[in-house]
C-alpha cells in the first residue's frame, strides 16, 4: 500500500488492502471458529459468524463490479483482469453461497450430503426409486454412527468448505490488488476513486449506512484506522462539494 | 486426545489402532500445513505428508483382496436386495474413492511444490492451497474410517474366525515383503499409549506364533 505521508493514502484506491485485511481477518477467525467446533451449538454459531462474512463479501463484490470494474470497461473490448474480476465475484458468490446453504441444513448436512453423492452413483432407475427415501437411508447411517459422529461429520465438512471459500477470496484479493487496482490507479482521476471507495464503505441505502466502514475500523490497527479516517474525510469533503 | 484402547476383544479391534495412528499422522500434517510460513521450509511438511501418505497407501492396497474385503462384498452382495441397504454401501464405495482421489491430488500438489520450490513468490498461495488439500484429505479419510468402524469393522468381528482375523490384521501390520517388516508395527507405536503398545505387542506374538516371520 501506498501512503504519501504517515496519515494518507496517496491513491483513494490504496484503502483496497485495508478492506481485505479485514476481510482475512474475518475469515481467520470463521475457519479458526470452524476448525475448533465440535457441538451442535457451534454449528449455530458458525451459522451467524459466516453469515456476516458472506453479507460482507457480497455486498463489496456487487459494488465493485458496479463501481470499480465497470468504468474499467468503457467501450473498449473487455479486458483480461477486468472479466477475471468478474469471474472470481461470481465464483466466490457461489461458493459461499453454497456454503451458507450446507450449514442452514444444521446437525445431519454432512450425512445428508454423503448419502446424495453416494446415491448419484446409482443407475438413473435405482436412484428415482430411492429419492423419496434418501432420508431413510440417512437414518439408517445414522444409527449406526450416532449422533456425535453425525455432527462431528457435518461440522469437519463444513471446515473444508470454509476452507475453499478461504483460498478463492485470498487468491481473488491478490489478483485485485495486483491487476485490478493498478488499472484503476492509471485510469480513473482521484474523484472517480473516492466515488468508489464512498460506495464499497458507505451502504447509503441502509439504515445504518456505516455497517461496512465501521466493521474495517474495528478490524485495523491504529496507524490503519487513522489512513482510513483520513481517507473517509476525503470522500465525504468530494460528496460535499458542490457538481 | 482420543479414548485409550483398554483391550481388543478381537484381532480385529487393532484396526482401531491403525485408525488411531492415521488419525494423528493427519492432525499432525494439517499442523504443519497450517503453519507454513513464507520462504520457511517446506521439510517437515513433506516428510510428515510423505509418512502420512506411504500409510493410507499401504493400508489401502493391504485391505484389497484380502478374507476382509471378501467379507464386505459378500455383505454387499447379500443386501443388493434392500436398496436402504444397497445405498448404504455405496456411501462406503463412493467414501474410499473419494479418499484416493484426493490422495493423488495432494501427491499433485507435491510435486508441484518439488518443481517449483525456488519460486518464494508463490509460496504464500501455494501453502494456502496446500492446506485446504490437507484438510480436504483429512476429511475424507476421517469420512472412510468412521464409516469402516461403523459398518464394517462389526461384520469382519462377526463373520470372521479369530484365525482368520489374525491373518488379515497381520498382513496389515507385518510388511513381510519389507527388508524391515516392522516398519508399520514402529509407526503405529508412536502415536499409542503405553498401555495401548502391550496390547499391540500381545497381538504381534500371536501373529508371529500363527504365521512365523521368515
Amino acid at each position: 500500500m501506498t501512503a504519501d505521508n504517515e496519515h494518507s493514502l496517496e491513491d483513494p484506491i490504496d484503502v483496497m488492502p485495508l478492506m481485505h485485511k479485514a476481510f482475512r481477518a474475518v475469515s481467520d477467525r470463521t475457519e479458526a471458529m470452524a476448525a475448533e467446533a465440535k457441538t451442535v451449538e457451534d454449528i449455530a454459531k458458525l451459522n451467524e459468524a459466516f453469515g456476516f462474512w458472506v453479507k460482507q463479501i457480497l455486498y463489496h463484490a456487487t459494488i465493485e463490479d458496479e463501481v470499480l470494474t465497470g468504468p474499467l470497461k468503457n467501450d473498449q473490448p473487455v479486458r483480461e483482469p477486468v472479466k477475471d474480476n468478474e469471474d472470481e465475484h461470481a465464483a466466490l458468490a457461489d461458493k459461499a453461497g453454497e456454503l451458507a446453504e450446507f450449514i442452514a441444513q444444521g446437525n445431519g448436512a454432512g450425512l445428508a450430503e454423503s448419502v446424495r453423492e453416494a446415491a448419484f452413483a446409482l443407475e438413473d432407475e435405482q436412484h428415482k426409486e430411492l429419492e423419496d427415501r434418501f432420508h431413510e437411508v440417512e437414518a439408517a447411517l445414522a444409527q449406526v454412527l450416532g449422533e456425535q459422529k453425525v455432527t462431528a461429520r457435518t461440522i469437519r465438512h463444513i471446515h473444508s468448505r470454509v476452507m475453499g471459500v478461504r483460498i478463492l477470496e485470498l487468491d481473488h484479493f491478490e489478483n485485485e490488488e495486483a491487476f485490478v487496482c493498478s488499472l484503476v490507479r492509471d485510469e480513473i482521476d482521484e474523484a472517480g476513486q473516492l466515488y468508489m471507495t464512498h460506495r464499497l464503505l458507505v451502504d447509503d441505502s441502509a439504515d445504518d449506512p456505516r455497517w461496512i466502514i465501521d466493521w474495517v475500523y474495528s478490524e485495523l490497527d491504529e496507524a490503519d484506522q487513522a489512513l482510513l479516517k483520513d481517507l473517509e474525510g476525503r470522500f465525504q469533503g468530494a460528496v460535499d462539494q458542490p457538481a | 486426545m482420543s479414548a485409550e484402547f483398554t483391550t481388543l476383544d478381537q484381532p480385529i479391534d487393532a484396526m482401531y489402532l491403525i485408525h488411531k495412528a492415521l488419525r494423528r499422522e493427519a492432525d499432525r500434517t494439517a499442523e504443519l500445513a497450517r503453519c507454513l510460513e513464507d520462504g520457511c521450509s517446506l521439510q517437515p511438511f513433506k516428510l510428515a505428508f510423505t509418512a502420512w501418505a506411504t500409510a493410507i497407501m499401504y493400508h489401502a492396497e493391504k485391505e484389497v483382496g484380502t478374507e476382509m474385503i471378501k467379507s464386505v462384498d459378500e455383505s454387499r452382495r447379500s443386501a443388493e436386495h434392500d436398496p436402504i441397504e444397497r445405498v448404504k454401501w455405496f456411501v462406503l464405495e463412493k467414501e474410499d474413492s473419494e479418499y484416493s482421489r484426493l490422495l493423488e491430488h495432494v501427491m499433485d500438489v507435491m510435486s508441484v511444490l518439488e518443481d517449483d520450490i525456488g519460486a518464494t513468490s508463490v509460496i504464500s498461495r501455494t501453502k494456502q492451497h496446500l492446506y485446504g488439500q490437507v484438510i480436504a484429505l483429512r476429511v475424507a479419510q476421517e469420512d472412510h474410517l468412521e464409516i469402516e468402524e461403523a459398518m464394517v469393522l462389526p461384520l469382519l468381528r462377526d463373520n470372521l474366525s479369530p484365525e482368520c482375523q489374525l491373518e488379515v490384521v497381520g498382513s496389515l501390520l507385518v510388511d513381510r515383503e519389507a527388508d524391515d517388516k516392522r516398519w508399520v508395527l514402529d509407526w503405529i507405536s508412536q502415536d499409542l499409549t503405553p498401555k495401548e503398545n502391550e496390547l499391540l505387542l500381545g497381538l504381534e506374538t500371536r501373529i508371529n506364533q500363527a504365521h512365523p516371520v521368515a
